[in-house]
């Protein structure tokens, strides 16, 4: 941009609606997401180097709530409690396999809480100093890779210790977890303007990941519409479910079983990704406004 | 990339760069208002509201206030000159922050438009962004990219950023250690070396010792002379005429007074010497008009100043406009409502210098001038059954320092405070010039050959104090 070029840039500030001019608003939006690279970075390493600061375990409460998860539901599932839906494949009862969906499910949550806690955890900077604020969205997810990465050290150990076959399909599991987190994230932009200035939506948050758990298919497997009535046919409809069973299925090996509907949820959450970021950028000088009025 | 959040409007192309670029102003501000909701849910709705129509793209409706709004600017419009150094000055309330915030582009103004001309580094509060648990040296870099650097560029300027803030010996302590002058002086040194070509900056040399400030000044004088212009808020005239060239003086929102630096200073500090607490209704409690913390009235059970008069003593009736000045006597009157006994009753009387435009550099605070016991004056006092009781505290002649004074009354009962007042506001006038480097007023005669000299008996005339200053 032109301060590298050597000459002033102008910038306005107006009364206008910002987007009054689309294509201007969409090509500052994309260049400052794209010049926030190394502004994230530096936040995301501000944050991980602060949370683990002060604590003994550092890194390892990463791989502890997973952890946890798997054990409790490992000791259900194998004295055959609380298992829903068809758990006849062996596959479904090994920890590796829990292991994996719970970390992407604790993904997923994390980018859907994501954008909120991004910005109220940093609202002295925000109400102070004037920054590209796609770059606390973006630490976010570069913070995500980095405890989805460690997590799924972990997972290649569980793999090998309870011998769950993995193949040649994992290599596109990035893709699918980049996929899953984007979808959550893209929730999360929605929710922000408003759950930002209203404390309401944080309030209801845990129950929104309550009730998520039920209609995702995390510690169950697929329903059968045919057998489990309307219940089957929102989990169907839910669009994290092919998400999260694809990135599954492809760790696993498994027959990809919902490809059709991960293509299809995969161009939305693209499209409405950006809607999101537009929708966040907009509505900031609103909400920092009432920050600190 | 600081000045992200709006549109990139119009880049100056290069070759018009040269001649044109450089004769326009750094800052343009075209009729800005700026309103705002004194109540909070429904400012919350009105938010929700606004979000609504900037999605849809509808401007939001401008010209009238809602229920519970109010303009907190309306039509400010002003341009800075590239180079300058404003000063922004106002009652608590007046705006300057909201200002402030809307040329740093954290907020929208509701009509109205801003033009920055350049990298500007807002620098609103010290070490915003600085994370507690970090050392120093990682806050530097983290402030430092949060205001638009780049790494190389900042491993450059680290060592200058250490050595202005002087915090080098605690530069891998974690930041909670840091005394607030030290945070002060790191967020400064961050903020002045990302070289911006405008700054902004409210309050922030309130922060620290007397020797950092006039650091700052003469940095900020510096990076003047690079071309770098700058706005400063700053309750204190003083240091903002050793600053600064042209200032704006903000009056309920709009722009009262704008010009050359020393008339407009003169006028606010004129205006808050005159209307004191009370100007525009606008200051906040428990602070005074220059946004000095002010001691409440205590009142309790047992007792209650109801009344405090500083008059010239003598016999002579005070007028509304008190006039006192040194060499003449003085009385301070009070009553005293006592409700339920009071046992050894102390009565203590200080005379607070406020601080005024003169005064200021010396020090911001008021000063107790000089302090009277009753206790320590008579030895013991006496317990006393409810009612009015009527204090004269009588001087034969007054000798204080001349300035802006209130009489500050205390109440005890052995040691504890039940009532304590002040006076309104009084000047005290030298009836001879004051020299400034005297610590009190000395009353004095001069006589040649047993011949008194004297200016006859002229009154404390008000161009006395003029030229006295």
């Amino acid at each position: 941009m032109s301060l590298e070029s050597g000459h002033h840039q102008v910038v306005v500030y107006g009364a206008q609606s910002t987007f009054q001019s689309p294509g201007q608003f969409f090509r500052d939006l994309w260049r400052d997401i794209r010049d926030s690279r190394k502004l994230a970075t530096m936040l995301a390493i501000r944050d991980l180097k602060a949370q683990y600061r002060q604590s003994i375990f550092g890194v390892l409460w990463l791989l502890i709530p997973p952890i946890a998860w798997t054990v409790g539901l490992t000791v259900l599932r194998q004295n055959d409690l609380a298992t829903i839906g068809d758990f006849t494949t062996n596959v479904a009862k090994n920890p590796a396999y829990i292991l994996i969906s719970m970390a992407l499910w604790q993904m997923f949550v994390e980018a859907l809480r994501g954008p909120m806690s991004a910005f109220s955890s940093n609202r002295g900077i925000l109400t102070k100093v004037c920054f590209p604020r796609e770059a606390l969205i973006v630490a976010h997810l570069v913070k995500m890779s980095v405890t989805i990465g460690i997590q799924f050290l972990l997972i290649a150990v569980a793999c090998i210790v309870y011998q769950l076959p993995v193949t040649w399909t994992a290599a596109f599991l990035p893709v699918a977890i980049f996929l899953l987190a984007m979808l959550g994230t893209v929730a999360g932009l929605f929710l922000a303007p408003v759950g930002l200035l209203y404390k309401d939506i944080a309030n209801a948050m845990q129950y929104i990941v309550m009730a998520g758990m039920i209609v995702t298919p995390v510690i169950f497997t697929m329903p059968d519409p045919s057998n489990d009535g309307w219940w089957a046919l929102v989990v169907r409809w839910n669009p994290a479910t092919p998400m999260l069973v694809t990135a599954r299925e492809l760790a696993t090996g498994q027959a990809l079983t919902l490809l059709p509907e991960f293509f299809l949820v995969s161009v939305l959450t693209m499209v409405f990704s950006v809607a999101g970021f537009a929708l966040l950028r907009a509505s900031m000088p609103i909400v920092i406004e009432r920050w600190s009025a | 990339m600081l000045e992200s959040q709006m549109s990139v409007a119009a880049e100056v192309p290069p070759d018009q760069e040269d001649g044109a670029d450089k004769n326009q102003p750094a800052l343009e501000i075209r009729g800005v208002s700026k309103r705002f909701c004194r109540d909070l849910r429904r400012s919350l709705l009105y938010g929700v509201q606004a979000i609504g129509r900037e999605l849809v793209g509808l401007p939001s409706r401008t010209g009238e206030l809602r229920k519970s709004e109010f303009w907190a600017l309306h039509n400010v419009d002003f341009d800075m000159p590239r180079g300058a150094a404003m000063g922004l000055v106002g009652m608590n309330g007046c705006g300057k922050t909201t200002l402030m915030r809307i040329i740093s582009g954290l907020i929208k103004p509701t009509t109205g438009e801003v033009k920055v001309r350049g990298r500007l580094a807002p620098l609103l509060a010290l070490g915003a962004g600085f994370n507690q648990v970090l050392t120093g040296r990682e806050n530097i870099y983290t402030n430092m990219t949060i205001l638009g650097l780049t790494r190389e560029e900042i491993d450059e300027r680290f060592d200058a950023v250490v050595d202005f803030s002087e915090v080098g010996y605690a530069l891998d302590a974690p930041v909670q250690n840091f005394s607030s002058g030290m945070i002060a002086r790191l967020g400064f040194a961050c903020a002045i070396h990302t070289q911006p070509d405008i700054m902004l900056m409210d309050e922030v040399l309130a922060v620290g010792d007397l020797r950092f400030r006039q650091k700052c000044i003469d940095a900020l004088h510096k990076i003047r002379k690079k071309g770098t212009s700058f706005i400063v808020v700053h309750h204190s005239p003083d240091i903002l005429g050793a600053l600064c060239d042209t200032a704006i003086y903000l009056v309920g929102g709009h722009v009262e007074m704008a010009g050359d630096a020393r008339t407009v200073l003169e006028r606010y500090a004129d205006d808050v010497r005159r209307k004191g607490t009370t100007v525009h209704g606008e200051t906040r409690e428990g602070t005074d008009a220059l946004g000095f913390h002010v001691d409440p009235e205590i009142e309790s059970e047992n007792g209650k100043l109801t009344s405090i008069t500083v008059r010239p003593g003598g016999g002579v009736v005070a007028a509304d406009d008190v006039v006192l000045a040194n060499e003449l006597p003085a009385e301070i009157a009070f009553t005293l409502h006592v409700a339920e006994d009071v046992r050894q009753l102390n009565v203590m009387v200080e005379m607070m210098k406020l601080p005024t435009f003169e005064t200021l550099a010396h020090s911001a605070e008021e000063v107790v001038m000089a302090k009277f016991s009753a206790k320590r004056d008579l030895r013991r006092m006496a317990d006393v059954p409810p009612g009015d009781y009527e204090f004269k505290l009588a001087m034969p002649w007054l000798a204080l320092l001349p300035g802006l004074y209130q009489a500050r009354v205390s109440v005890y009962t052995k040691r504890i405070l039940v009532a304590r007042a002040r006076s309104d506001r009084f000047e005290i006038k030298p009836l001879k010039k004051n020299g400034l480097d005297n610590r009190f007023y000395q009353p004095r005669e001069w006589t040649v050959d047993n011949r008194i000299l004297s200016r006859a008996e002229v009154p404390p005339a008000e161009e006395e104090t003029e030229d006295d200053e």
